[in-house]
């Protein structure tokens, strides 16, 4: 009998999925849902879209051609209201069911809003989709000043948004440092000056009380927790995600802050599988249940989801994920999950160059590489291998690491 | 803008990096960034930009390819 699957959501996650079942499964019918208006596109590259620097057109990468090619039934603009996994259907926003006997849950995430008074005004931004890009672009390019809030990785991504369109910009984080969960004040402070040389000024010990709008109800000053005033006519908020697990309440899919898995892709229903940022699984190389927010590690997630929809067990998910950070004149890497650990290791070789290391239980788990990546595939290398290397610092800290410089057991911890 | 960044081989080896342009690339041209590569294209593609190898052979980068890093390359 034809076996039928339907993916929720055409990320790269869901995407990668469908691509991957159909090569395993050459007579199945697969359907993908997403309420998106257009098909998979490069998430990663649309803040370049946003900072002017790249057009619309090499930002798609699927257009509706490449399903049918691949006989993938894609339903843009549908909405997923619910999950009856019992009864094994969906049911879209038009109250239209579709049955399946394998369903991928790859819903990603929606940015979290700032729980304060005007953040839905006007000139407040998030960022996710490629809409929201369009929507940032139109309107820095008509900015004045603007202010951007959420000390992270996507945060520094509207601050290097707001700094290629050439508007001044304030850059408001809760702590004493950009990222202070994965870097030192030493490390964040290479950011902080390259932020300040494209005009970006970074605010400490700050965030945001309410924003001030005009008759307009236009954003016009944001307000921080000691009362000092930052005009913006533009604010750009990236403080979190929160995953879209809201269609499976009332069903017995197990969540947390998202959908758990092992390291198979499934979660407690046999039928039932999920994949992407969404995903709580079972980290073999941390030894504990872990959740990534990179490209690769989503798309190979649903890759992997789909093996094991199609041959449970066939093949578990084992990757150490990485994310860089390319909008200034040196690059920055982080890899796995820098910032988790029970002890650390950091150095500073040069005004632009830092690394620092995580390691829990004497093995690496993370890291932060600043200036020079060259020994980040060494480093990812320890990390898959489970090594205890944490009593040889000094040398995981020399400029020019090399693996032959450590003492390692011969074979690699279990 | 088209600075080499790294040399050559003759056809079906090693390929080379050029700086280019954002702005110029056209609707079929597929522009990545660099965590978008495979594990061995990103290790090649790192070696290649900091000169530490003289060109780049992986399945994952072809004669055309874009990729977003410091500044964008175009594989030649
Ligand atoms: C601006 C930006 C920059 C980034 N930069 C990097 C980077 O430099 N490096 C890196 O590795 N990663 C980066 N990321 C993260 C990376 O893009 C994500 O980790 C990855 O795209 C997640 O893929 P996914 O398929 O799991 O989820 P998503 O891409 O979020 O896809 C989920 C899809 O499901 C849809 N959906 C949700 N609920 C429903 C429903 N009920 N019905 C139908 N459809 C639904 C959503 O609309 C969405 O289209 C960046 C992300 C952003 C936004």
């Amino acid at each position: 009998m034809t076996q039928s699957y339907v993916i929720i959501g055409d990320g790269v996650a869901g995407s990668s999925a469908a691509e991957t079942l159909r090569e395993e499964e050459p007579d199945a019918d697969i359907t993908v849902i997403t309420d998106e208006g257009e098909a998979l596109y490069n998430r990663i590259l649309i803040k370049e879209f946003a900072k002017g620097k790249l057009p619309e057109a090499p930002i798609s990468i699927h257009d509706e051609s490449w399903y049918d090619e691949r006989d993938i039934d894609l339903r843009l603009n549908t909405l997923v209201v619910d999950v009856d996994v019992d009864g094994h259907t969906v049911e879209t926003h038009e109250g239209e069911e579709i049955a399946w006997d394998k369903l991928l849950l790859s819903m990603g995430g929606t940015p979290t809003q700032l729980p304060v008074d005007n953040s839905d005004a006007e000139g407040v931004h998030h960022f996710w989709t490629f809409q929201d890009a369009r929507s940032i672009k139109s309107h820095i390019e008509e900015a004045d000043s603007s202010v951007v809030v959420g000390a992270g990785l996507l945060g520094i991504d509207l601050a290097a948004i707001t700094a290629a369109q050439d508007v001044e910009g304030k850059y408001l984080m809760r702590g004493n440092r950009w990222w202070r969960y994965a870097l030192s004040k030493e490390g964040a402070e290479i950011i902080h000056d390259a932020l300040r040389e494209r005009d970006v000024e970074p605010v400490f010990d700050s965030g945001v009380d309410h924003f001030v709008t005009d008759d307009d109800g236009r954003v016009t000053t944001a307000v921080d927790p000691n009362g000092d005033e930052y005009d913006a006519d533009f604010v750009g908020i990236a403080i979190g995600l929160n995953f879209n697990t809201e269609i499976l309440q009332d069903t017995p899919i197990e969540t947390d802050t998202g959908i758990v898995v092992d390291e198979y892709m499934r979660t407690n229903h046999d039928d039932v599988f999920a994949a992407g940022d969404i995903t709580e699984f079972d980290d073999l190389i941390l030894g504990e249940r872990a959740q990534n927010g990179a490209w690769g590690s989503a798309k190979e997630q649903g890759s992997i989801a789909a093996q094991n929809m199609v041959d449970y067990g066939s093949e578990p998910f084992e990757w150490v994920s990485s994310y860089s950070i390319t909008h200034f004149d040196f690059p920055f890497l982080s890899f796995g999950h820098p910032t988790l650990g029970d002890d650390e290791a950091e150095a500073k070789y040069s005004d632009t160059e830092w690394r620092r290391l995580a390691f829990k239980d004497g093995r690496i788990v993370g890291g932060v590489l600043i200036g020079d990546l060259s020994p980040q595939t060494k480093y990812k290398q320890l990390m898959r291998e489970r090594r205890v290397v944490s009593d040889q610092k000094d040398v995981l800290m020399q400029q020019s690491f090399e693996i032959d410089d450590l003492e390692l057991e011969e074979t690699p911890a279990e | 803008m088209s600075r080499s960044v790294s040399n050559s081989g003759r056809h079906g080896g090693p390929r080379a990096l050029v700086e280019c342009d954002p702005t110029e690339l056209s609707a079929g041209d597929r522009v990545r960034d660099l965590d978008q590569l495979s594990a061995e294209a990103h290790r090649m593609f790192l070696d290649a930009v900091d000169g530490s190898t003289r060109g780049i052979a992986s399945s994952d980068l072809s004669p055309g390819d874009v990729i977003k890093f410091t500044e964008y390359y175009r594989v030649v």
